[in-house]
């Protein structure tokens, strides 16, 4: 048994150093280069020198290399402002104790047959956390995807007074029961009398701050966007499959089918109003889905198109603050697409108006003119008929 | 014996001379230890009690289990099993060294170093009811705090490999193989988990890699350690008998050294790290039962061995597990390790993480580990250090029968309730029928039960400290009539006497 110092001293180094080494450093080296991504990843080939082809059979001895797809939108989105704060809120009351935020694999356990996910949640989603909330204890549901399984009243229902059954405590704390005063605060819980943690008659419950943040925070802890290695399962699928594709309810109109694809182009108007028209709430992006805006007059939706508009805007009796839209990746469209955009908007989602012309949008960029400064609401009012 | 006066006889010996020069540093880290674990066994049980009844304290949010668990968690770990540890390295070391100070280095350095962590320690606890935990286990307290604290355990180390390199004999102990081994793993993942959790820009899962790192490291490379090097200490001299196989103690040493640090990342099984860090994790969980049983192997055939051939003294049987209170809580303790390695191994395979994972059953392997083996083995420690270093016997036999009976019986109930409830929890969670409700409902009877334990555990842990306080400050009172003190043991015999 070697009682030198100096031989001990190394082996018990080396117990240390080799697992540091080997998890840590290497992982690190690994994930470093992890980029937010958009759901498909390009792939380039290069030499020994370092020169770039685009396909394997360009030279000999080539290595494939993979690299994000430029565009948007790129994914995981970066948390701000008080959905961020609201993390904060999550962390100091040891929400995490019993919420976990990890969707585990198909096949590994009950993650994807109780819904708590799409898909298997994977390193690329967590990039923007720190400190990251995995969690390892699940007295209460999975989190990862919970904003796109409750809304804001129901969450805050929840951490309010939570039902009779569940292990988690009320955090009456988080909020205000007031009188109720005039037609009430528009902040305060919708409760239908007598629904269980209903406030008395003639009172209301009104979040505070740190109520809505934790909400706002637990409405963007949504996994449901695609990345190039982890796919939605799909009903019968084992794993991780490939997107099915959805199927195209244009399919018999070239103008509108046209005008799906440039709406999903990367950049274009499905970065703000998203896919389903439904916009973001939290990032006060408007809904196109049933908007007097986009239905009413086509003079109002094809300026908004051209220039951009500047909030303050009122959507369906909900404020939307001072957001501003300006036009970016379709400034240079021919009138033809930005018709075809505009009839697909005003077609989808429920919407039933009439479709745009490309002559519509000719004519009105001559009454526009030179102006390239957005409009606002005010100004679009003239044009309402 | 039952006088509170100091025994001058046993002052006059070398060991006397060392064993009194540690006054000072065992009075610190034993009271600071025990009062940790008296806190953290009742606010394990608070915790634990509001899972059944949730609404009880919503008042307070900062009592609710969300802040009370990492509390207790880390009051328990870094309060309790860091000062005894503590309390019990240093004198194990000084023991071993066989040499009395010169100059009282240990005044110096070791009281204050003490003196800081408990002080930083008590600071980030209160910053955990303030909402600054971090959400890591075992990592809650804040970096900052915590980087100062390795800060205190970096005098220990420097401490713990002066007194080696000072030592009389030039071979070694298994025991000083543990815990300079332990004292460098702990300073070493504990400076570099905090650096990288709080001072590099490390975002996303790598965070959770190196957490999950700590934390099983923090177990098996900081507590067990500690614990064995008390064992192989303490029972020959409690049994007289030497260690059975001295060499395979060695061997056991290095498998748990180039095993024991790999495991963490099996915590991860399934989620959304790189699949060869799970991997590693998995087979580093998975070897640990072989150093684990290895260990207990040769411990429990030595304590075996002494129960067939009693060594003989004036006063009786030498050893007994049932009369000698060190020799009861070594007893029970290494009956605990083997189960801690098995649990700890088969519980990170991929087929049981499946089920088990998030549920009260890892919390039951960890309780084990920390209550069932280390608890146990470090009070055994304490039964025996403590009468030395003051010089005075303990004054009561009734409070350490009562606390022995209320931890052991206490521990059963945790560890039956948190087992019961892991079945409940993985079988409610995998049952797609019901809401996910069910599983505060299923696990209701056995989250009260588990917290019955804790206030058992934190009950006898009080009667402990009061018993310790007693001892040490040499309280007029006295339970022993007319029997002898249990646990002066005229002579001491060395873990490997024919080795």
């Amino acid at each position: 048994m070697s009682s030198r110092f100096p031989v001990f001293f190394i082996l018990v180094f080396a117990t240390v150093a080799l697992p540091w080494g080997i998890l840590i450093f290497k992982a690190e080296e690994q994930l470093v280069s992890l980029r937010p991504s958009t759901s498909k990843l390009e792939y380039y080939y290069v030499d020994k020198d370092g020169n770039e082809y685009d396909s394997a059979d360009a030279a000999n001895g080539l290595t494939k290399v993979s690299r994000n797809e430029t565009g948007s939108p790129q994914f995981p989105i970066w948390r701000g402002g008080n959905a961020l704060r609201g993390k904060y809120i999550y962390e100091s009351y040891g929400c995490i104790q019993c919420h976990t935020q990890q969707v585990r694999q198909k096949d590994f356990g009950v993650d994807i047959a109780r819904k708590w996910g799409g898909r298997q949640s994977v390193a690329r989603d967590y990039l923007f956390d720190s400190p990251v909330l995995l969690g390892r204890m699940r007295i209460g549901p999975d989190l990862a995807n919970v904003g796109n399984r409750l809304d804001a009243q129901a969450l805050h229902k929840h951490i309010y007074r939570p039902v009779a059954v569940s292990a988690m405590p009320g955090y009456p704390s988080l909020y205000s029961v007031i009188e109720t005063r005039g037609d009430g605060s528009h902040t305060a819980l919708h409760f239908e009398s007598g629904e269980y943690g209903a406030p008395r008659a003639g009172w209301e419950v009104v979040p505070k701050q740190d109520a809505n943040d934790l909400v706002d925070y637990l409405l963007s802890l949504k996994q449901d966007y695609e990345l190039p290695e982890a796919r939605v399962v799909k009903a019968g699928e084992s794993g991780g499959g490939s997107v099915a594709t959805e199927e195209d309810e244009f399919a018999g109109n070239k103008v509108l089918s046209k005008g799906k694809k440039l709406y999903n182009t990367p950049g274009a108007c499905v970065t703000c109003h998203q896919a389903d028209g439904q916009g973001n709430e939290i990032a006060k992006f408007p809904p196109l889905a049933g908007s007097d805006w986009v239905s009413g007059s086509e003079d109002v939706i094809v300026r908004v198109v051209l220039n951009g508009l500047q909030g303050p805007i009122k959507v369906n009796g909900k404020d939307y603050g001072t957001v501003l839209m300006a036009p970016t990746i379709w400034v240079g469209w021919p009138d033809e697409d930005i018709a075809a955009v505009i009839s697909y908007v005003r077609n989808a989602w429920g919407n039933k108006s009439p479709e745009v012309s490309a002559e519509t949008v000719k004519r009105i960029r001559g009454e526009i003119g030179t102006r390239t400064t957005p409009w606002t609401a005010q100004e679009l009012e003239a044009f309402k008929k | 014996m039952s006088s509170p006066e100091q025994n001058p006889a046993f002052e006059s010996t070398e060991v006397g001379r060392i064993d009194s020069s540690l006054r000072s540093t065992g009075v610190v880290f034993s009271i600071s230890s025990a009062l940790w674990l008296v806190f953290a066994s009742f606010t394990g049980f608070l915790a634990y009690l509001q899972l059944a009844v949730p609404s009880m304290l919503e008042k307070v949010p900062f009592l609710t289990y969300g802040f009370l668990k990492p509390v207790a968690d880390t009051a328990l770990t870094h309060g309790w099993v860091t000062n005894a540890a503590f309390a019990l390295i240093v004198w194990i070391m000084s023991r071993l060294s066989e040499r009395a100070p010169d100059f009282d280095i240990r005044r110096y350095l070791l009281v204050p170093a003490g003196v800081v962590y408990n002080f930083m320690l008590t600071f980030g606890i209160l910053a955990i009811f303030r909402g600054e935990a971090r959400p890591f286990f075992l990592l809650e307290i804040p970096s900052k705090v915590m980087l100062s604290c390795s800060m205190a355990f970096s005098l220990i180390t420097v401490w713990t490999i002066l007194d080696y390199c000072r030592r009389k004999r030039r071979t070694a102990y298994i025991s000083q193989f543990y815990i300079l081994g332990a004292v460098f793993w702990l300073a070493w993942t504990f400076s570099i988990t905090h650096l990288i959790l709080g001072k590099v820009p490390i975002n996303g899962v790598i965070q959770a890699v190196t957490a999950s790192w700590f934390a099983h490291a923090y177990l098996w490379c900081w507590m067990v350690p500690v614990g064995c090097a008390v064992a192989y200490y303490l029972l020959p001299k409690l049994t007289g008998q030497p260690i059975r196989n001295y060499k395979l103690a060695f061997v056991c040493f290095w498998l748990l050294a180039f095993i024991g640090i790999w495991g963490g990342p099996s915590a991860l099984v399934g989620g959304p790290v790189p699949q060869w860090i799970q991997n590693y994790g998995v087979i580093g969980s998975l070897l640990l039962a072989v150093p684990a049983l290895g260990i207990a192997m040769n411990l429990l055939v030595t304590q075996a061995y002494a129960k067939q051939q009693p060594l003989e003294t004036s006063s009786g049987s030498l050893y007994s597990l049932c009369s000698s209170p060190s020799g009861r809580f070594m007893g029970i303790g290494l009956l605990f390790l083997p189960l801690f390695g098995i649990l700890t191994s088969t519980s990170a395979h991929p087929d049981h993480k499946e089920t088990f994972q998030f549920t009260f059953w890892q919390e039951g392997i960890f309780y084990l580990g920390v209550y069932g083996f280390f608890t146990m083995v470090a009070l055994a420690g304490f039964y025996f250090m403590m009468p030395r270093l003051t010089g005075r016997e303990w004054p009561c036999a009734s409070t350490m029968k009562f606390h022995f009976v209320s931890v052991f019986v206490g521990l059963l109930i945790i560890l039956l309730g948190l087992f019961w409830g892991g079945f409940a929890h993985a079988d409610a969670m995998a049952n797609l029928d019901r809401d996910y409700t069910y599983i505060s409902f299923i696990t209701w009877a056995p989250v009260l039960f588990a917290s019955s334990g804790f206030f058992l555990v934190a009950i006898g842990q009080i009667a402990f400290l009061i018993h310790l306080m007693s001892l040490i400050f040499a309280f007029p009172h006295s339970c022993f009539v007319g029997k002898e003190g249990p646990t002066f043991l005229a002579p001491e015999i060395d873990e490997r006497s024919n080795a």
